[in-house]
């Protein structure tokens, strides 16, 4: 039995929320890559289909509002088992707290948190029953560090909020063989970030406060991801991993 | 069918593995060697980094004679590493003593070795490496704390092994900091408690071990291998964008 051997996923069923584009997109295909079989959740039912199609292997999308635990729970009566779940799912929000209108809060809170709540309290029972079930929540390091580069307080309550339930469910769910991580990325290359790159004054300001000096790449998030899910983690539980250049240095 | 992404891979890197004889450094090791490193293990013991070379795949395990805590033995044995194999790639400074005697009862003699040992060491092979990642643009370092540094011992190790332990944190940061912007990066790894031979002790003491396993979530001591594929996913091209970062390999104790 190698490392490689303990990176595998072969057999495993993982679904993927946010999965149509950016980082839930380059977590399902690391997946994927690594021999899981994948379950596609997103909204965007086109970008869900099309990554289905491009992934094969039995990979199937699903249209279903996350943050909805009725809809959560009548797609697991359509999907079955899981194994293994990414909650990547997620609006960033850049609204400063002083106009930060009410629904924006919710909305946020909605789409991080309550959705990572809804599929954990879906899926988890299953994983505690079978005795076996990974869990890796996306988090940014907004959360750690209270924004200051995208999101602002919505969103970094949002995220540091996802840390919490990611420890909290470490904890609780260890005895039970399912162990549940966090990744915490910092700037990632993909279309939420296009707004800051549009200007080469704010896209300095922004690459100045990462000590790698670049953006990462979302399959390098990925890479996280795809170790936190494999048996190659499997002393590793309630971790907040932060995959950032080195933005957070906690 | 996608193509499998063997980012894992380390063919044709030269890793240098402190403490290499046995235990986690012989195992770290033997990991990178199965990626395809070539790996030059560094042990006080010259005869056990010798047997633990040997084990390794044919022409891929180097033993050398290394006091980590000596810098003439540190530049010697670095020197010939070069030589011989070409420029680090990667380093794992795992070479380490543990401390478990009561501050109160704590010679100076023993502070200051245990610090020159788990803490010194690093700054000592991080000089042999450093400069030469920096031009060319690439490296990986990857250090060996401990649960101790960041919740001051309990398991095991007292006073001096926990800060010194902690030191490696701060000094992993630091580094991290410094070496990023050449595209270097810094992690460490923090083990809790672990069934190894520095632990062994525990195994006789069943009363005590029950009290240290209550406390870990996943509820079980971790294991050489739980902390090798640790640092090895640090070594990997996987890690590319971790930097600073220190892995809890604890069972969930820690949860910081």
């Amino acid at each position: 039995m190698t490392y490689s051997d303990r990176l595998s996923l072969e057999g495993r069923t993982l679904l993927v929320t946010g999965a149509a584009a950016g980082i839930g997109a380059a977590s399902a295909r690391a997946a994927a890559a690594r021999g899981a079989r994948l379950l596609l959740v997103d909204l965007d039912e086109a970008g869900a289909s099309a990554l289905a199609a491009e992934l094969g292997g039995g990979a199937t999308a699903h249209v279903c509002d996350v943050s909805n635990l009725a809809a959560v729970h009548s797609l697991a009566g359509t999907v079955g088992p899981v194994d293994l779940l990414v909650n990547a799912a997620g609006n960033v929000s850049s609204s400063p707290f002083l106009t930060l209108p009410p629904e924006e809060w919710d909305a946020v809170l909605a789409s991080h948190v309550k959705s990572t709540f809804c599929t954990c309290r879906t899926f988890l029972p299953g994983m505690a029953e079978r005795g076996y079930g990974r869990v890796v929540n996306i988090a940014s390091v907004a959360g750690k560090r209270g924004g200051g580069i995208l999101g602002k307080t919505a969103y970094a309550g949002a995220k540091e909020a996802v840390n919490g339930l990611t420890k909290a469910l470490a904890r609780e769910l260890a005895p039970t063989g399912v162990r549940v991580n966090a990744v915490n990325p910092g700037v990632t290359d993909t279309r939420r970030i296009d707004s800051l790159r549009a200007d080469p004054a704010v896209w300095a300001r922004v690459l100045a406060g990462v000590p790698l000096g670049r953006p990462a790449h979302p399959d390098e998030i990925a890479a996280a991801v795809v170790f936190l899910l494999a048996d190659a983690s499997r002393y590793i539980t309630g971790t907040t991993l932060n995959v950032d250049g080195g933005i957070a240095m906690e | 069918m996608l193509p499998r992404m063997e980012v894992e891979r380390l063919d044709d890197r030269v890793a240098v593995v402190t403490g290499a004889g046995r235990g986690f450094g012989a195992a770290i090791a033997a990991e990178l060697a199965g990626l395809g490193a070539q790996v030059a293990l560094l042990d006080i013991d010259e005869a056990a980094a010798v047997e633990a070379a040997a084990a390794l795949p044919a022409g891929q395990g180097h033993a050398f004679a290394c006091d980590v805590g000596d810098p003439a033995s540190v530049a010697t044995a670095f020197a010939a590493v070069r030589a011989q194999l070409g420029p680090v790639d990667i380093l794992v400074n795992n070479a380490g003593i543990v401390s478990t005697t009561p501050f109160l009862e704590l010679t100076e003699a023993e502070w200051d070795r245990v610090f020159r040992i788990d803490y010194t060491s690093l700054y000592l092979c991080c000089r042999e490496v450093a400069a030469a990642m920096v031009e060319r643009g690439s490296g990986r370092i990857v250090n060996i704390s401990s649960l101790a540094g960041k919740r001051g011992g309990g398991f095991l190790g007292k006073a001096a092994y926990a800060s010194a332990k902690a030191g490696v944190i701060g000094f992993t940061k630091a580094l991290a900091r410094e070496l990023a912007p050449a595209g270097v990066t810094v992690n460490a790894v923090s083990p809790g408690a672990m069934d190894t031979e520095m632990t062994k002790a525990l195994r006789d003491a069943p009363e005590l071990l029950a009290r240290v396993v209550a406390t870990i979530p996943l509820g079980a001591r971790g294991t050489i291998q739980d902390v090798t594929d640790a640092v090895v996913f640090l070594c990997t091209d996987a890690a590319s964008y971790l930097t600073g970062e220190t892995i809890d390999v604890d069972g969930g104790v820690s949860m910081e």
